[in-house]
């Protein structure tokens, strides 16, 4: 055998022992440090997803829809793709002094497939030398005592937050939609579809210490901007609006955690938040985005149930201030929610579950009643979820998803995805 | 939006708020009982009251009040090995200093509390170095129950030094890695990390073979010391330990403390009379009493 057969042969079965290695339940690849005065933590997760979605325009289109073929296309599409959760990164730091805990953490999420043009949608046909995409999410420092934390820095936004982390379809790809059909850094999941993106945000925000279970955040965030999904709507240019209002969300909860070694023993927590940002024109005049949402996660004996709503004027649908406001400078009014249901099989520890959200999206003042505007998107999501070990997962999921206009348009996308994900 | 849309708004938001604090209200009723439960809260960590693990266990002898020096002497005395080290590789400590003095206190308020029907659990997070002089150190996680019965502290581990890591999802440290085993009377999970017998404790003997993740201390006379105060261990700092206070792992107690069966005794004579007292009174076994008494005898 030849030097290079050998050492090719060589570094092969090396490759394999690692692989051996990294998939035994008792490989430990990033530990909880402490260096000095610091508490480091290296974690993360990759996930990967073949999906086939078959996208049905119906009649005509459905502006601002989310099931693929809203644009009118009738497609099948494949990827290879990156979940609902991107891929993390992130390094977490704690240091601990006599009256003050410190914190910091920095990470970025890439994703599989950014297609030819890269980006966070995509694109359906991958080209050479095309490159993937990638975000920088979060980026904060953190301090507190006794008496709280503050954090500063761009991270989760609190209003719709506990919606996105209960849904199922984190661990999986939900929804693909026209938006992400091309893979780009994430899907969907049920984001537009049952709640509102709660985004990743500037902010300063203050958390309270934890009584008993009872906890409240209040936070200031950077002033948000007015997006033109469906072609129908104000986006800020358009609607000439003022960079200097802050948005406030806060959110209060209360969680208890039952007996830790009872899975028979009650679990879970209810939440209510809201967001409120004035939106100020010089053309329009103001107006005001404002949301709230109320929701509850509960689980026993190996079942867990949420239920979630939300409500507002302004805020729009899919993500923060998406068609939002109509031609006319009028807030339009949104609301939405989901029922999830999933059941842990005893032994396999296999997560089976079903969840059913809509998200709707009211004509404005100005809308004519026979406007292409999206009024619901919907889906229906069923997925398996299973655990090789603790840090991998099997994933196998259906999702139909459709999108009605209020002028009775109707696009809808069935979509099927299989893949992994491994927590590190 | 107009002022009566904005005011409609509100009201909305209010009504959907109010719900959720009166449900908040109504299940915070239901959560007082554990919060009763605590003894012993730190970063992630705790010391807890929960029922037994088995309903057909027997009933421990709770409450019962023991010293937290003597808990601490015990807790310290407890060394551990890798189940794939080789058997010969020396044992290390269990807990650092810091968490030894946490423990006793915790445990000691914990068992004068414990009802019969109930076990202590513990969960407590230690820096522990990679090898003697290492500049950085793991954080590992070690958990079990504590229990009294038949005139013994009986401790029971369902991790020995784990890995502690939160799994970090969409950006949320808030879940554990892997789930928190506290141990059980049954058949122990596959460990990978068994107890050393000493002196000072034995290794609770099955039918099927001795349990290495069970331990069980020749306990002195209960009752010897007042129980602490709840709030002293309310005030305890978080036990998180800093580098400069956790004390090495390959650095062990103070042996005449582990030999020693009742602290602060004096003289061979007095720790005779005290071994006889703890016979009489069928605290300690016959073949404890005879051990113990030899090893004494050996230092005339």
């Amino acid at each position: 055998m030849s030097n290079y057969a050998q050492k090719n042969k060589c570094a092969t079965i090396a490759s394999a022992v690692v692989a051996a290695s990294m998939l035994s339940s008792n490989a430990v690849a990033f530990e909880s440090m402490q260096m000095g005065d610091w508490d480091i933590q290296i974690t993360g997760n990759i996930n990967g997803f073949l999906t086939n979605t078959e996208c049905d325009p119906g009649a005509g289109p459905v502006a601002g829809g989310l099931a693929c073929g809203s644009n009118g296309q009738d497609r099948d599409l494949g990827n290879i793709r990156t979940g609902l959760l991107p891929a993390f990164f992130s390094f977490n730091g704690k240091q601990e002094s006599e009256n003050l805990t410190t914190e910091v953490m920095i990470g970025f999420q890439p994703g599989i497939d950014g297609g030819n043009q890269g980006g966070i949608t995509g694109s359906p046909l991958d080209g050479g030398l095309g490159l993937n995409s990638e975000n920088l999410r979060q980026v904060f420092l953190q301090f507190g005592s006794d008496w709280g934390k503050v954090k500063i820095g761009r991270d989760l936004g609190l209003f719709g937050s506990d919606a996105i982390l209960s849904d199922m379809t984190l661990l999986g790809v939900g929804t693909v939609s026209d938006l992400t059909a091309g893979g780009g850094n994430t899907s969907l999941g049920r984001i537009g579809v049952g709640y509102i993106y709660a985004d990743w945000k500037g902010q300063i925000q203050y958390s309270s210490p934890n009584w008993e279970g009872f906890s409240f955040n209040v936070a200031l965030v950077d002033p948000w901007g007015l997006v033109d999904l469906s072609g129908l709507s104000h986006d800020a240019g358009s609607f000439a609006q003022q960079g200097d209002t802050y948005g406030i969300e806060g959110k209060v909860g209360y969680e208890w955690k039952g007996d830790e070694e009872d899975t028979d023993d009650l679990a879970g927590k209810v939440w209510a938040s809201f967001f409120t940002q004035s939106l100020d024109s010089a053309v329009f005049g103001n107006e005001d985005a404002t949301g709230f949402d109320v929701g509850a996660k509960v689980g026993i004996a190996g079942f867990e149930f949420v239920a979630y709503y939300y409500d507002g004027e302004g805020i729009g649908t899919t993500g923060f201030l998406f068609d939002g406001v109509d031609l006319s400078g009028n807030a339009r009014d949104s609301d939405g929610g989901y029922l999830q249901a999933t059941y842990a099989v005893p032994g396999p520890g296999t997560k089976i579950g079903v969840s059913y959200g809509e998200s709707n999206l009211d004509l404005g003042p100005a809308d004519p009643a026979t406007s292409t505007l999206v009024e619901t998107n919907e889906s229906i999501v069923v997925g398996a979820y299973h655990p090789l070990t603790e840090s991998l997962n099997l994933v196998l999921e259906y999702t139909k998803t459709e999108a009605t206009a209020h002028n009775g348009n109707k696009a809808e996308e069935s979509s099927i995805a299989i893949g992994a994900i491994i927590f590190y | 939006m107009n002022c009566d849309e904005s005011r409609a708004l509100w009201r909305r938001g209010v009504f959907v708020a109010a719900c959720a604090c009166a449900m908040s209200g109504l299940l915070h009723q239901a959560a007082q009982a554990r919060s009763d439960s605590i003894v012993w809260e730190g970063d992630d960590q705790s010391v807890v009251l929960a029922p037994q693990d088995e309903d057909t266990a027997p009933p421990n002898d709770h409450p019962v009040t023991m010293a937290p020096e003597d808990i601490e002497r015990m807790l310290s005395s407890l060394r551990f090995r890798h189940s794939d080290h080789e058997p010969d590789t020396p044992p290390v400590a269990v807990f650092t200093e810091e968490q030894v003095e946490i423990l006793g206190q915790a445990l000691a308020t914990g068992l004068t509390r414990a009802a019969p029907s109930e076990d202590v659990i513990f969960s407590i997070i230690g820096a522990h170095q990679m090898s003697p002089g290492a500049f950085a150190r793991r954080n590992r996680l070690t958990a079990g129950r504590a229990f009294f019965r038949d005139g013994k502290l009986n401790v029971i581990f369902g991790e020995i030094q784990s890995p502690y890591r939160k799994k970090n999802v969409y950006g949320r440290l808030d879940e554990d890695f892997y789930p928190r085993e506290y141990g059980s009377r049954a058949s122990p999970d596959a460990q990978e990390a068994v107890l050393v017998a000493s002196t000072d404790m034995s290794l609770r003997t099955e039918p099927q073979g001795q349990r290495e993740d069970w331990v069980v201390f020749d306990s002195p006379v209960a009752g010897a010391a007042p129980p602490p105060q709840a709030d002293t261990i309310a005030q305890h700092p978080q036990a998180v330990p800093s580098p400069a206070e956790a004390r090495s792992p390959s650095e062990p107690p103070d042996a005449a403390a582990v030999d020693n069966p009742v602290a602060g005794s004096g003289d061979i004579e007095q720790r005779l009379e005290t071994l006889k007292r703890l016979r009489e009174k069928e605290l300690i076994s016959e073949d404890t009493y005879r051990e113990k008494v030899d090893e004494i005898l050996k230092d005339l």
